[in-house]
């Protein structure tokens, strides 16, 4: 994964030159764009960070940009700077799923309080959707029999049942289920059975 | 016998020259020496209000204002005594004074007479009420035509205005955003000591670049907005150019619309009401995109200028299909449009302007695509 970056997409190149002083001076990150089309074609699915977007800008706008990005499935938050009168755009940005809108000219520090708060909701995003792929992942070394097992107990059922149901001896099904816990690292059933239940509903992106 | 026939000879005489007198469409009035009322027609009758037998024998200047009247007697007086002809054989425009006291402007020639030892004059006047009135009214009717143009041009400005509110907020908004960004950048970067001088001295620079740009956005719109008497002064035609592409640079942007230059260095002065120039500036380059729009046709417009002989041009050029040539010749005269929602008023009122400034704009049809207006100033002398 890159740096956690603020991609600054605006048109006029003080504004862009402007911030990323800014963003250097707390020591964040900072990439500018002229135009929404050259952010596309540059973006990475690694990157990490937030955007900052003027609405406002000639051929691909900022409300278009964030429908294509939602399209992509890019998931990075999106903050709009707007100008002052644009209130039905920043509210229509907002309903297209930007984090947060900005009026023009506003103050540095809430600048960077927005972004900052844009960047940790990445961060966490981040964190959770690595989490997710790493149970992901654990629970793909399951055997069939464990993945059974593993889901009988998520579904309540006993050793004794299960054994009857799949036609094992109880000593093999309490085999299966701590074969199951070690390949997952649960320490406990409880675990166990959060981490199925987890894994059943990918984090919404 | 020979007596009675020159009475009745001069009876007849006498008739014929009352016949005459009464017949002439012009009021006549004849006076004696000291100024009294011999003989008044039928015209003058109608003219003053009062009958010829009221008068006969009373001074001339009971058909006068009495401020004129009072002078009248020494006007005559002079004139015995040094034939300095100050209206007679010259004829001038008068104030006369019906019956009813009422005034009324009228030519007056008069000619002098001598017969024996008597002599006089005689009045020819005409009525100039209605030529006055109608003068009156034709400069009562260019007078509302100039406040027509005065105020037209200043709504097309508010006009403008209102379409431009929106965009000089964005344009000053951004150098203001900028100006924040950067002073908060160095206020932190000085606290922590990552910042050196020579790059504390940049930015301060930076900042002080958009200073100025959100003052200039401020002041093109002060000039634009301000309706002011044409204040004419030595001005570089480019740099007036320039200004128009920062006033529509928004538009321009938000439009993808191109407006490119071809301006040529160190032109001469022209002695110009900088803000009216504009004006026919931003009308030609609007008029540009409006026509290539509707014909959805071309999306630049080029701005050349270039000195001729005592002469300054700024040519506007579209990239769009041209004006028929039916049309040409009636672009410049008012109500014509060829625009669904135009006046058609735009072309005439800067022709107009180019012609308060002893300039001239015109068509021109050099065999490039495109449609062009031509605009040439005088140039300033030193």
């Amino acid at each position: 994964m890159t740096t956690p970056t603020v991609y600054v997409i605006d048109d006029e190149e003080p504004i862009r030159d402007s911030l990323a002083l800014l963003l250097k001076s707390v020591g964040i990150a900072s990439r500018g764009f002229s135009e929404a089309r050259e952010f596309l074609d540059a973006y990475h699915p690694d990157w990490a960070g937030c955007l900052l977007l003027d609405v406002r800008m000639p051929h691909l706008g900022g409300l278009e940009l964030q429908q294509d990005l939602n399209r992509r499935g890019v998931t990075l938050p999106v903050i709009f700077m707007t100008a002052h009168g644009d209130v039905s755009m920043a509210v229509e940005a907002m309903r297209a799923g930007a984090m947060d809108f900005l009026q023009k000219p506003f103050k540095d520090d809430e600048l960077l309080r927005r972004l900052q708060a844009a960047l940790a909701h990445d961060a966490r995003e981040r964190e959770r959707l690595q989490q997710y792929e790493n149970l992901r992942q654990r629970v793909e070394t399951l055997t069939p029999r464990e993945l059974e097992v593993a889901l009988r107990i998520v579904a309540g059922q006993s050793n004794k049942l299960m054994a009857a149901e799949l036609d094992l001896s109880e000593r093999t099904v309490e085999l299966h289920r701590a074969h199951a816990m070690q390949k997952l690292e649960a320490r406990s059933v409880a675990q166990l059975v959060r981490m199925m239940l987890d894994v059943d509903t990918p984090p919404a992106t | 016998m020979a007596k009675p026939m020159v009475a009745t000879e001069r009876r007849a005489d006498d008739d014929r020259f009352r016949a005459l007198l009464d017949a002439a469409v012009d009021a006549i009035v004849l006076i004696d020496g000291q100024g009294l009322i011999a003989r008044f027609n039928h015209a003058a009758e109608r003219l003053f209000g009062y009958e010829e037998a009221e008068l006969q024998g009373r001074n001339v200047s009971v058909l006068m204002p009495a401020r004129i009247a009072a002078e009248h007697d020494s006007y005559l007086e002079r004139y015995q005594r040094t034939r300095e002809a100050r209206i007679i054989g010259i004829g001038r425009e008068v104030t006369g004074q019906r019956r009813d006291g009422t005034q009324f402007p009228l030519e007056l020639s008069v000619g002098e007479f001598r017969h024996a030892h008597e002599t006089g004059f005689v009045g020819i006047l005409r009525d100039l009420s209605e030529r006055v009135q109608q003068r009156e009214a034709e400069a009562a009717a260019r007078r509302e035509i100039d406040e027509l143009n005065a105020s037209l041009a200043h709504s097309g400005r508010l006009n403008l205005l209102g379409e431009m509110a929106s965009g000089i907020a964005h344009e000053v908004n951004q150098p203001i955003t900028a100006i924040a960004a950067y002073a908060g950048a160095c206020q932190r970067l000085l606290q922590s000591g990552a910042i050196e001088v020579a790059e504390l001295r940049d930015v301060l620079d930076k900042i002080r670049a958009q200073a100025e740009r959100a003052g200039q956005v401020i002041n093109g719109l002060r000039v634009l907005a301000r309706r002011q008497e044409p204040v004419q002064l030595r001005v570089n035609v480019n740099r007036l150019v320039n200004e128009i592409a920062r006033l529509m640079d928004f538009e321009l942007r938000a439009s993808g619309w191109r407006l490119v230059f071809d301006l040529q260095a160190n032109l001469p002065a022209v002695n110009a009401d900088a803000v009216q120039i504009q004006q026919v500036l931003l009308n030609l380059v609007r008029n540009s995109f409006e026509a290539m729009l509707e014909q959805a046709h071309g999306d630049s417009v080029e701005i050349s200028t270039a000195a001729a002989v005592g002469e300054v041009w700024i040519r506007v050029r579209d990239s769009g299909p041209g004006v028929q040539p039916a049309f040409r010749k009636r672009l410049f005269e008012p109500f014509q449009t060829t625009k669904d929602n135009g006046m058609g008023l735009g072309l005439s009122i800067c022709q107009s302007i180019a012609q308060a400034h002893d300039g001239r704009l015109s068509y021109v049809d050099d065999g490039r695509p495109g449609a062009c207006f031509e605009l040439r100033l005088p140039v300033a002398s030193d």
